[in-house]
Order: C-alpha cells, then structure tokens, then sequence
C-alpha cells in the first residue's frame, strides 16, 4: 500500500513541477484523479465502485466538475452515481443538469430533484428554480425546499408564491410553506379539504401527507364522512374498483402514522367499521385539541 | 376532363386530397400513423388537418398521399412550409404524379418546430388544396434496466427450497439459455420502439440484470405473483435503478396478463410505497414506488405489449390529464363514471385501445381489418386534443413526452 502511494506521488511529481500551480498529490486526490478518469472512460462499475468507497464529499466534488462534460453518455453516468453517492456535490452536479440540452439527461436530473437532500443546497435550489422555466421541475424543487429546508425559507418562499401566477406551482409552493410549518399555508390546504371537488379534496389529502404533521388529521372529519368515488385502485383489465374519498383519507391516516388497527395503504375499500374506527381516531384527535 | 368533378353543394366542406398510413402491418418509424380524427384540435385551435410527426433528423420519414376528389390530371406539389424542419425529398421538386396515391418521403431536420407539408394547385406557389401538419421532435431517450427475475423459496437457513426461474419458450420463443433471453428482450423492446420513435420516444435498454425475489421482496412465499405481491417486490427488489424504468420479466403470475405497466404518479396516489412506514417514533427506512414495467415471461406478450404499457408508464390512460388524479385504466370510454364509450375505427386502431366497450380477450377478432395485420392490436398514437367534455384521452404524444422528462419520471 505504502509502495503504490509513493508511485503515486513520483507519478504526480512531474506534472506537478510542470505546472504554475504547484498540486500536492495526497491519496485523496489520486482517488479523485482515478473517478474522473474512470467517469471519462465509461467504466460504470468500477467508477460506481471507486466512489462508493470514497468520501462522499471527494466523490461529490468529481462529480460536480464532470457534470458539464460535452459528452452526453458521461453526463448520465455522473446523474447515475450522483444517485447512489449523496453529497452536496451530487446534489450540485444534478441540480446542474436541469436544463441540460439533451432532454434525457434533464429528464433524469428531474427525477434526482429528490436526491438532493443537504439542507446547505437549498440556496443552489432557489437559484436553480429561478432559472428554470418548466413549471413542473419548479415545484418539484419547491417541495424539495419544503423538506430539507427550514422556517428561515419561508420568506423566500412566499415571495415566489407571491409572484407564481400557475395554479399547481402556487399548491407546490404553499405545500412547501406548509410543511415548514406556515399556519396560513396549511390553512389554506386545509380549507380544501372541504371544497365540493372530489379532486380537490384528494389533492389536499396528499398535500397533508406530504407536510407530514399528523396534528392536521384533527381536520379529516369531512374527508372521512364523503363516500364520493374518487380513485380507481383496481389493477389493469379488471372490473373497476374505485376508493372513495373516505378510504383515501384513512390512507392518509395511515401515511401521517396515526395509530389504527388496520392499514389502509396501498388504498383499498374499506369496510363501514374500519370507516368508523378512522373517523371515531379524528374525533378522539379534534377533542384533544 | 375538368380538374374537379365532385357537385359541391352549398354548405359542403369537400376535402380534395387526404392523407394516410403509408403501410400496413406492423408498426415502422419510417411510416408514422397519422392523426386524421376530424379537423378540430384544441391545443393548435388555427390548425385544421391530418397530424404526424417525426423525430429530428430521421430520414425517409414516409406518408401515403391520395387524391381524394380531384383529377390525376390536376398539377399538384407538395411543398413545405419550413425545409430546414421538413425537407421533401420525393417526389423530386415537389411534383406529385397524377396516381390517385403515392408516396410523399421527407427528412426530419436537425432541431425540433412545427411545420406542414402543403398541396398546392397548379404552381408550387398556387392555391393550398389540403395541409398535413408535421411536428418534429427533440429525441427524448426513455432508460431501461431489465430485470430477468427469478423467484425464490428458501428454509429457515436460508438454502433454496424450490425455485421459478424463466420457462422455455420465453416470450413465446425458444430461449434455452440467457443470452437468448437478452436477444429476445432486446428484439422486443427495439420493435416497440418502432411505435414509439415518430414521437421522438427511444426507449434505451442500458442493462439487464438478474434479480432474485423471495419472501422478503414478494412478502408470502409464492412462486406466481399476484399483483399485491407483484407491486411489493418491484418496490422492494434488488437491483431497482434510481435512473432508469425497471422492467421485470418475471416468469409467471395469477393476474393472467402480459404486461403491467405501473407509472410513478399512478402509484404514489395507490400508496405503493414499500416498506410500509411504521408508527412513529421509529425512523422511516428508504421507501420505494412500484412504478415499473412489468412483464411476464410465460405470456403471450409481444413488443406490442411494451409499447402499450409503457404508454400506461408515462402516463396514458392511467392518469387523468386534467384533474392529474389516477382515474382510468384505459383509453376513451374507460374513464370512471364516463360515459364517453365508444367503439369506432379509430379506438380500434388505438394503442391505447378502450377496455370498456372492446373486450381484450383472445381472438380479438374487432383488431382485424385496422392496418396492423391479423387480430394485431394497432400502434396509433393521438396528437390533438378535444375539449375535456368529448374525450380527455386524446393529446397522447405531448401527454407521454412531457411525462418522459417530467420530475419523478425515474422514481425509486
């Protein structure tokens, strides 16, 4: 091991002295070099191999300087180990592609807008939602903010919605507030719980499993009491099975952890004591309010 | 004899020249299904005409033109209305024969836009006799990681007690040994892309992994899934990409299907996400969607069941476009409490046929005699929108392409 760090170093000595700018080669950096090399040359395993085994911050920074490379299939591979190595370089080398050219590597940063869970990124989230004009990677990453972030983004986040003129971009970012604790945004999601539309009831449902507060199921009384259809839950070419809005709600029930003697996820039909066991659940939670 | 011999009455709308599929038979990038359901669409309300499409830069993109109510002798040219999108490159200069059908061939130029190609009368400047309307698409390269799985029972030491690996025939075909088993995967998802290329839609095999179910992933020790079991152990499966569309070919399965295909949103709304979050204060373990392609080995599946059920992926018919909500399983007609059922030439020449008015159980004799061969489920794929009160299922090429690069498309 000591005899291949010390060909390690005399292999770096000359490009070193070559340089202006003198590299001390520390095997972190020899680690980082052989990523980058490995990336370029398209070796998937051993690179994914390599940057499991270093620190994820090393193999971060790799990929954040290679997110831009001219090739496509690279720029893919490094959103592929991104995927698999967190970091906040990860999370940067992604939040980079969002607006990649090649419409496959942005359609899979979009897909990685989740990965991107340091509370440090939620700048470089900001900052990546305003340039980006798709609606929905907008909200994606609003609701990402919602997430990793804190109330010190609510401000941030209500001047955007403030100014967001697109309806589901306006749900996304007051979701968000929501989650991070807001009263007005909850209020307002929980208004909607008891709108006369069927879909704006279910969307508010999963708008509170998305904030995540199981104190809100203190509201579900209306949810819980609307035998409505709502979605179609039965498996493709086979007679349509549909939940109610009630079985939706008790889904939420069991998505926010509120204690029943039954799931209700994945949604299914339930059956009128288990309704009745969800809804005397919120009613035991309204009185304790 | 006169150019035009049709009566026109008064209130008459004659269209002199059409537009039409240039083959029969299977799907062919090259010989794209037109979109020819009236002449009103929604999303380009000034445009009213056949629509096709192609994907950037592909070459002898082929369309069938026929002189519907005018004389071969009428002089007419093709001509586009932007070259630099849609070059014509037969007939020659434009000129179109006085066969009352032929080929018109052009290529697709380097960036994405709308174009048409115009019939004009007489001079390749005269009078516009008829418009198809072209779109050209930015490919959109659609990843795939494909999982041969084999299902497994294992004793309380964990040794194997029984095992369901792929039968022979595999997808209908002798498969004796594995790299068989690729070439016969590959084969089919490289047909169904023929469907799927006009719409700038490449679905891209990156990998084919073995992957190995059992009780952990299936939940029960069963040999043949149901779709409970199915759903789970796609969540929970080894191998599962975070950047690509798991495709499991799973040997076998009590729904009696060919393929399933799951799409992120349609499962986030179900509540498949495994493994279920347990009661708070225990931390949440990293949860997965089912979304996934699903199919099955023992089956009579053909790449026309991967083309149709990755439609279902990025969105088709599993996913209400305007409310957003997961409400139908299939195309017009299917929506819950529709009653838009219908059963026409034009949902039978579907890809994403109706469920509801048109039985899908073997033979399908309402196949036949729709372009795509005997009792062979067509490949066509809408491009305009209706108004949401005659048919919310239309739009399906922008509806599968915006799915494709939209957040969560590769959830896992």
């Amino acid at each position: 091991m000591q005899l291949k760090f010390l060909l390690n170093l005399l292999l770096a000595f000359p490009v070193s002295c070559g340089a202006q700018k003198v590299t001390v080669m520390t095997p972190d950096n020899n680690l980082k070099s052989e990523l980058a090399q490995t990336i370029a040359g398209r070796n998937v395993d051993t690179a994914k191999a390599l940057a499991h085994r270093m620190p994820p911050g090393d193999a971060g920074a790799v990929l954040q300087d290679m997110a831009a490379n001219q090739r496509s299939s690279i720029r893919l591979l490094v959103l592929d180990i991104a995927s698999e190595v967190p970091s906040e370089g990860a999370s940067r080398a992604i939040l980079s592609r969002l607006q990649d050219a090649d419409l496959t590597v942005r359609a899979v940063a979009n897909s990685l807008i989740g990965s991107c869970g340091q509370k440090s990124i939620v700048p470089d989230l900001f900052a990546a939602m305003d340039q980006n004009e798709d609606l929905l990677a907008k909200g994606a990453m609003a609701r990402q903010i919602g997430t990793i972030g804190d109330s010190g983004d609510l401000p941030r986040l209500r001047e955007r919605y403030n100014k967001a003129r697109d309806p589901q971009l306006r749900d996304d970012l007051a979701a968000a507030m929501a989650r991070l604790g807001d009263e007005r945004s909850r209020n307002v999601v929980v208004r909607r719980l008891s709108d006369s539309e069927v879909d704006a009831r279910v969307k508010a449902l999963h708008d509170i499993e998305y904030i995540g507060d199981p104190r809100l199921a203190r509201h579900f009384r209306p949810v819980l009491e609307d035998q409505r259809e709502a979605i179609a839950i039965s498996p493709p070419h086979d007679p349509r099975v549909s939940a109610r809005v009630c079985d939706v709600a008790a889904g939420s029930l069991t998505a926010l952890g509120v204690p029943l003697s039954f799931r209700a996820l994945p949604l299914r039909r339930l059956s009128e004591p288990e309704i009745q066991e969800a809804l005397q659940r919120v009613m035991s939670l309204e009185n304790a309010q | 004899m006169p150019d035009f011999r049709t009566t026109i009455w008064k209130s008459e709308r004659v269209y002199m020249v059409d537009f039409g599929r240039a083959k029969t038979g299977e799907a062919h990038r090259r010989f794209p299904d037109i979109d020819d359901i009236g002449y009103h669409d929604d999303a380009f309300a000034a445009e009213h005409g056949p629509i096709l499409s192609a994907m950037a830069r592909q070459t002898r993109v082929t369309v069938r033109f026929h002189r519907a109510e005018i004389s071969g002798g009428a002089r007419l040219f093709a001509v586009s209305t932007d070259p630099n999108l849609v070059r014509i490159t037969s007939p020659a200069h434009g000129r179109l024969s006085a066969d009352r059908s032929q080929n018109i061939e052009f290529t697709a130029g380097n960036a994405p836009g709308p174009a048409a190609i115009e019939v004009r009368y007489n001079w390749e400047d005269g009078p516009v006799l008829g418009r198809l309307y072209v779109r050209i698409y930015a490919r959109i390269q659609v990843l795939m990681r494909v999982h041969l799985v084999t299902i497994v029972q294992r004793d309380a030491l964990g040794n194997i007690t029984a095992q369901q690996g792929h039968p022979n025939p595999f997808f209908s075909k002798n498969c004796p040994n594995r790299p068989a088993r690729v070439a016969r995967v590959q084969d089919f998802v490289n047909r169904a892309n023929e469907a799927w290329v006009p719409h700038g839609i490449v679905f891209t095999v990156v990998d084919f992994v073995d992957t190995v179910w059992g009780q952990p992933q299936l939940g029960s020790a069963t040999l043949s899934p149901n779709f409970a079991e199915l759903t789970q152990a796609g969540a929970l499966s080894p191998n599962r990409s975070a950047v690509s569309v798991n495709v499991y070919c799973v040997p076998t399965s009590t729904m009696n299907i060919t393929g399933m295909g799951i799409p992120p949103a349609w499962a986030r709304s179900q509540g498949l996400r495994f493994p279920p979050a347990p009661l708070p204060p225990a931390p949440a373990p990293a949860r997965h969607l089912s979304s996934a392609l699903y199919l099955v080995s023992s089956s009579a599946a053909t790449p026309q069941t991967i083309a149709h059920e990755m439609g279902h992926y990025m969105t088709l018919c599993a996913l209400n476009p305007v409310t957003g909500n997961a409400d139908q399983w299939h195309s017009t007609g299917d929506v819950l409490g529709g009653t838009h059922t219908r059963d026409d030439i034009v949902s039978r020449r579907r890809l994403m046929h109706p469920m509801v008015s048109i039985p899908n159980a073997a033979p399908s004799n309402w196949r036949n005699n729709t372009g795509y061969g005997n009792l062979a489920a067509g490949s066509y794929i809408t491009y305009r929108r209706l108004p949401a009160a005659q048919d919310i299922t239309f739009q399906e090429s922008q509806h599968a392409r915006t799915a494709a690069v939209a957040p969560g498309f590769y959830a896992a």
